[in-house]
């Protein structure tokens, strides 16, 4: 087997409070398709997608999480080794904000060093409608400013995104896969990656072509 | 008249039903397990509820029996509800969810039923949070919603305390959040399904939030899990449309009011109630599955353990090659009872469950949960051919996407992939606490379903071969001083910090992680060492 542009396969994990519509963003993403009213997610699901940024194409491993999973050993079983992790709350639901906080907090404690997070306000659709003059009545609870400052203080991705319309969601899968430092994998690869649990063949794939050896051998199954 | 004939229906049903079975509970439970009281095999009589109802609440299939169980039973449903502290409070929702009911409308229905002891069932931490003023809370709910990640039992409010006059029991913020929560997922159950996106789907599902909002406010320990919820709408669909309403006629025998009572609409939501609690807490389900997290791992654990007394080569593929971890895909297959692993519709999934309401294993606490466990070894075995060649993210995708459809392309063979699985699984059941059985047994399964595949064993030690289907045999040994239990290996060859599991062998004494490392391993050799024998 030999791929003509090898593609860095990267782990990704989508965190967030409930409903807020982390599915919905990966369904968007990887199938370009929308469910009103999508059932919860049990566990947690795994999704591959590819992305090209320029001349890299990445292959994105999406772990999408439950949202209401409270256990403490599971969701750090999904971030444990991401290189990338979407963080994703409600703009009309200040308590998923809060949550999202947090989560960025824990994966910044918890995770890799190095991993990129987006810090993702999804449902834009909801408040498009929303007039300046009639607060009261306006769907966005959370502003934007508070995501921004928030994304600001933590050194992270930003977007306000609609799985509903598409609105924002390619980007920011583009953000995150042009933010992954290009020498990361290969850098964290001998002693992390490649002896991971998780990570399985795929990664000593992404690996031996980052560091420039046959990528030929390894990836045969 | 439309009403007339399904009441004829259901009671001539029931009659052939019990005359076929000689009135014989037992009689039925068989057939239901042998797969041959199906809706395909007796489409003249065959009725889901009198397997259900008859298996989980009068536990006999002799009418007269019926009317004082399915009373004792209906009884405790019904007294819940008139309790004060379960009046569900859909005042406190959106007034534009279809779920909104005014104050006045929701206590209504319980003013006239004297007051109970409204507490008992709290837990002590609960009886003691402070109330909040249910005018109050859209207002003061963010701000004092509690840290949700670091706190995950119900914490204390910080609120005002202001009494409502019309109810003793106050409402609090952790009653709120779990109305909102049952809501949130009621809302979008089984988006596919037809029967809950219909115009009377609003009654039906205000019928599922306020079953679940009695039965976790129940069980303060678990509350509500994402998960039960589905269990429960599988139920009511199938019980609500073998439900009547029992016409007020004389004309209806007394035997024939018997039967119909079983089939009483006034009390689905009672009987329902009872099967839903009998079927996830009584049989084990809630405590292996949703209640801890630590006995989750430890299920995980069990589970894994079967699995390489039945199928070492897929275990070792799975767990020792690919490392790829069971927790990372069977919570799903664990929770859901295998819904949403056995396709679109619900139908498969039914049938799957009539049989394990049939089955002794419900009855005995785990039974269940370890049923479940060989069925999905038997599911893994058919799909065995792949999970022995694909690589890490593959596997991952045939377990997480379980490659269904080819079992169901008529009601004949998904019949047939249903009564295999429930035989399969049993028969592994009854073997369980025998590893050699288990093992002849799993060679069994493999040479029916998987014929065609030829492993070959070479005892050379080197095994680093494994990609091929040959070879594996002695691979975990020489491979890995730990080569079993992803759950329990901290300290093997995986550097720490990124081995995923980490966290978890924390929590667990490493003694007991040791012994059962030890076990494990010695199985495996001898295992091995048998098949090699039985191979020559």
């Amino acid at each position: 087997m030999s791929f003509p542009n090898p593609a860095t396969s990267v782990k990704l994990v989508l965190l967030g409070e409930a409903a807020v519509g982390k599915s919905s963003l990966v369904l968007r993403f990887v199938s370009n398709d929308f469910q009103e009213n999508k059932e919860p997610t049990i566990g947690a699901a795994f999704l591959t997608q590819k992305c090209t940024i320029g001349s890299k194409v990445i292959k994105y491993e999406i772990w999408d999480t439950a949202g209401q999973e409270r256990f403490a050993s599971l969701a750090p079983m999904y971030y444990r080794n991401a290189q990338a992790a979407i963080v994703v709350y409600d703009v009309t639901k200040p308590a998923s904000f809060i949550r999202a906080r947090h989560w960025v907090k824990e994966l910044h404690e918890q995770a890799s060093k190095d991993i990129t997070i987006a810090l993702v306000g999804n449902k834009y659709d909801l408040v498009e409608q929303d007039s300046p003059e009639d607060e009261e009545n306006n769907m966005r609870k959370v502003s934007v400013e508070e995501g921004q400052n928030l994304a600001d203080e933590e050194g992270i991705l930003f977007f306000e995104s609609s799985a509903k319309s598409g609105y924002n969601v390619n980007d920011i899968f583009i953000g995150i896969g042009s933010k992954i430092p290009e020498s990361k994998v290969a850098s964290s690869a001998p002693g992390g990656q490649g002896s991971s649990n998780t990570e399985g063949r795929i990664d000593l794939t992404s690996n031996a072509a980052n560091n420039n050896r046959s990528g030929g051998g390894e990836c045969a199954c | 008249m439309a009403t007339m004939l399904k009441e004829n229906n259901i009671i001539s049903k029931a009659l052939l039903t019990i005359d076929q079975y000689k009135g014989n509970l037992n009689n039925l439970k068989s057939s239901v397990l042998d797969n041959e009281y199906t809706p395909l095999n007796c489409p003249k009589y065959f009725s889901r509820t009198l397997i259900w109802k008859c298996c989980l609440i009068t536990d006999s299939l002799s009418i007269h029996n019926w009317y004082t169980k399915l009373h004792d039973s209906r009884i405790i449903y019904h007294q819940l509800t008139k309790r004060n502290d379960m009046i569900i409070p859909w005042w406190v929702l959106d007034p534009e969810s279809p779920f909104f009911q005014s104050k006045e409308l929701s206590i209504h229905n319980k003013s006239n039923i004297k007051r109970t002891n409204s507490r008992t069932s709290r837990s002590t931490t609960t009886t003691t949070t402070n109330s909040v003023s249910i005018n109050k809370i859209p207002l003061t709910r963010v701000s004092n919603i509690d840290d949700p990640l670091r706190s995950p039992n119900r914490s204390p409010v910080r609120s005002t305390r202001s009494p409502t006059p019309s109810l003793p029991y106050q409402i609090t913020e952790e009653d709120i959040e779990l109305l909102q929560i049952i809501v949130l997922d009621i809302e979008r159950l089984f988006p596919g399904e037809q029967f809950y996106q219909s115009t009377n789907s609003i009654t039906h599902k205000r019928h599922l939030i306020e079953i679940l909002y009695v039965w976790s406010r129940c069980n303060p320990q678990v509350g509500y899990k994402q998960g039960i919820h589905e269990i429960l709408g599988l139920f009511y669909k199938n019980l609500y449309q073998e439900s009547i309403e029992i016409p007020r006629t004389n004309t209806i025998s007394s035997d024939d009011v018997k039967i119909l009572n079983l089939y009483d609409i006034n009390y689905l939501n009672h009987d329902l109630f009872t099967i839903f609690n009998k079927f996830i807490l009584t049989s084990g389900i809630i405590s292996k599955f949703y209640e801890s997290e630590e006995v989750l791992w430890k299920t995980i654990e069990t589970f894994n353990v079967y699995l390489m007394k039945v199928d070492q080569l897929i275990h070792y593929n799975l767990l020792n090659k690919l490392k790829l971890e069971s927790q990372l895909w069977i919570i799903r297959y664990f929770r859901l009872i295998l819904l949403r692993e056995l396709g679109n519709d619900l139908e498969t999934t039914t049938l799957l469950w009539d049989k394990l309401i049939a089955s002794p294993q419900i009855h005995s606490y785990g039974g269940i949960p370890e049923l479940l466990m060989f069925m999905i070894i038997q599911l893994l075995i058919q799909l065995k051919t792949n999970l022995i060649t694909c690589d890490f993210s593959e596997s991952l995708s045939l377990l997480l996407h379980y490659p269904i459809q080819s079992h169901l392309h008529n009601q004949l063979t998904r019949h047939e992939f249903i009564g295999n699985l429930i035989k399969d699984s049993l028969k592994l059941y009854e073997r369980k606490a025998n590893d050699l059985k288990l093992y002849e047994y799993g060679l069994k399964l493999n040479n029916i379903y998987n014929p065609n595949l030829r492993i070959t064993m070479s005892y050379s030690g080197s095994a680093r071969n494994s990609g091929e289907i040959s070879a594996t045999s002695s691979a975990p040994v020489s491979r890995s001083p730990t080569p079993l239990a992803s759950n329990n290996t901290s300290n093997n060859s995986h550097n720490s910090h990124n081995n995923t599991s980490s966290s978890i062998n924390h929590k667990h004494p490493d003694p007991k992680a040791e012994q059962l490392k030890f076990e494990k391993l010695r199985l495996e050799m001898r295992l091995k060492k048998k098949a090699q024998s039985m191979l020559r």
